[in-house]
């Protein structure tokens, strides 16, 4: 009984210690389930899915080694086993990440007379669908590293232990993630108004 | 360096991982160079126009629902200690200590049934959260399950529980093998439940459910 009652304690206190480690981290499970599945009841889903699992893992967790990382690639993991593969997502393939392509882009727009301040006439013009479709335009690779370094600002070695990837494929993907996301975007914006077409020379 | 360099070293001082020569080094060329000034205008708006425009907020309730899977968790978790398993998990449910024995009901202890190895399965199958979402029958099922009664027809779909969550959880067993869980009826149909845990602890159930 006495062992029963032991159990019991060391139960509370873990889940106490496991609470304590969690919570400060929803908010940023749930930015990233929300911008990965693109839809709230998902994204919830998801994170709800990813407590679970680490909860039930917790032991497995190294004390002293990163416990956001750590349950960032359990949500990860669960995104590609359970709403990655249900949801259309576009292949790497289809994405043109060429050179070619991106020199073609910048060269549209490098020398177009700007307005002064870009940056509150993107705010103008740009909306939150915009970068919704840019960001589901990317292949699921890209998407995540643009989502955790770019948007949510990890660090190239963080988002490198959450997707289980080397440090060099980080920086190479962000690389031309980016790229894709900025040429969408400013052909969004130009769409919307933003940046008169280029002069010709 | 070119200027492509350039804006790609910009990148990674935006990105917060250079160190300070690189950053002198980049801010030195962009004094210098007008086309390069001005993508990097360019660079640093659409930045900062995605974060302003990307920020997503978390619903107030999220803590709370994630307390409370956690509560459910330990609760089921609490009663494995007692090492009565799926019994006691049945019996929680009513199916068998209180008699309350459901029509379609053809046993009260769950035989344990291997049905192989739930990894093979993944993916395949939706959790029991789909309401009874029709999914197409996983290839390669029906040689994992055990025959069933001629006069069951054999309907695969997800049992939704969500409202009795509770009893899911008790429900699903541990292990690496998915086992018979129960065959009741349920809402006027016999529902059939086979349930795992993968290891990572995507649980997995089937229900093959008979419509009378």
């Amino acid at each position: 009984m006495s062992g029963a009652r032991l159990n019991g304690h060391a139960h509370a206190a873990r889940r106490q210690q496991f609470e304590g480690l969690l919570f400060e981290h929803l908010p940023v499970m749930h930015a990233v389930a929300r911008r990965l599945t693109r839809s709230a009841t998902d994204a919830e889903d998801l994170v709800q899915e990813t407590c679970l699992r680490a909860y039930r893992f917790f032991d497995g967790f190294e004390p002293g080694t990163n416990f956001r990382a750590w349950l960032l690639r359990i949500l990860k993991n669960g995104f590609i086993n359970a709403w990655h593969q249900r949801q259309s997502s576009p292949r790497v393939e289809s994405l043109d990440l060429s050179e070619e392509a991106w020199q073609h882009h910048v060269a549209s727009v490098a020398y177009s007379p700007f307005t002064s301040d870009p940056e509150s006439e993107l705010g103008r013009t740009l909306l939150r669908e915009d970068i919704d479709e840019a960001l589901a335009s990317l292949p699921v690779e890209f998407r995540m590293v643009v989502i955790l370094c770019l948007l949510e600002g990890f660090s190239y070695q963080e988002t490198a232990e959450v997707l289980e990837i080397k440090i060099g494929t980080v920086m190479s993907r962000l690389h031309r993630g980016r790229k894709a996301l900025q040429a969408r975007l400013l052909s969004a914006a130009r769409a919307r108004g933003f940046a008169p077409p280029p002069t010709e020379a | 360096m070119d200027c492509e360099g350039w804006l790609e070293r910009l990148d990674v001082v935006l990105d917060g991982e250079a160190d300070p020569a690189l950053a002198a080094a980049v801010e030195g060329h962009l004094a210098a160079c007008a086309s390069c000034a001005e993508r990097a205008k360019l660079a640093r708006a659409l930045r900062s126009t995605l974060l302003a425009r990307a920020a997503v907020e978390t619903p107030p309730t999220l803590r709370g629902r994630v307390a409370a899977r956690l509560d459910a968790e330990d609760r089921r978790s609490s009663r494995g200690l007692l090492g009565r398993g799926i019994l006691i998990a049945l019996a929680a449910a009513g199916l068998v200590a209180l008699g309350a024995v459901a029509p379609g009901m053809v046993s009260s202890r769950p035989p344990e049934v291997p049905l192989g190895n739930p990894a093979q399965l993944s993916g395949m199958l939706c959790c029991l959260q789909c309401q009874l979402r029709e999914a197409p029958p996983p290839r390669g099922l029906e040689a994992l399950l055990p025959p069933l009664p001629p006069d069951v027809g054999a309907h695969h779909g997800c049992l939704h529980l969500r409202d009795d969550e509770q009893r899911y959880w008790e429900l699903v067993p541990e292990g690496p093998e998915a086992a018979l869980v129960s065959d009741h009826a349920l809402k006027g149909r016999r529902v059939v439940v086979f349930g795992t845990a993968e290891p990572d602890l995507h649980v997995i159930v089937v229900a093959r459910i008979h419509v009378e």
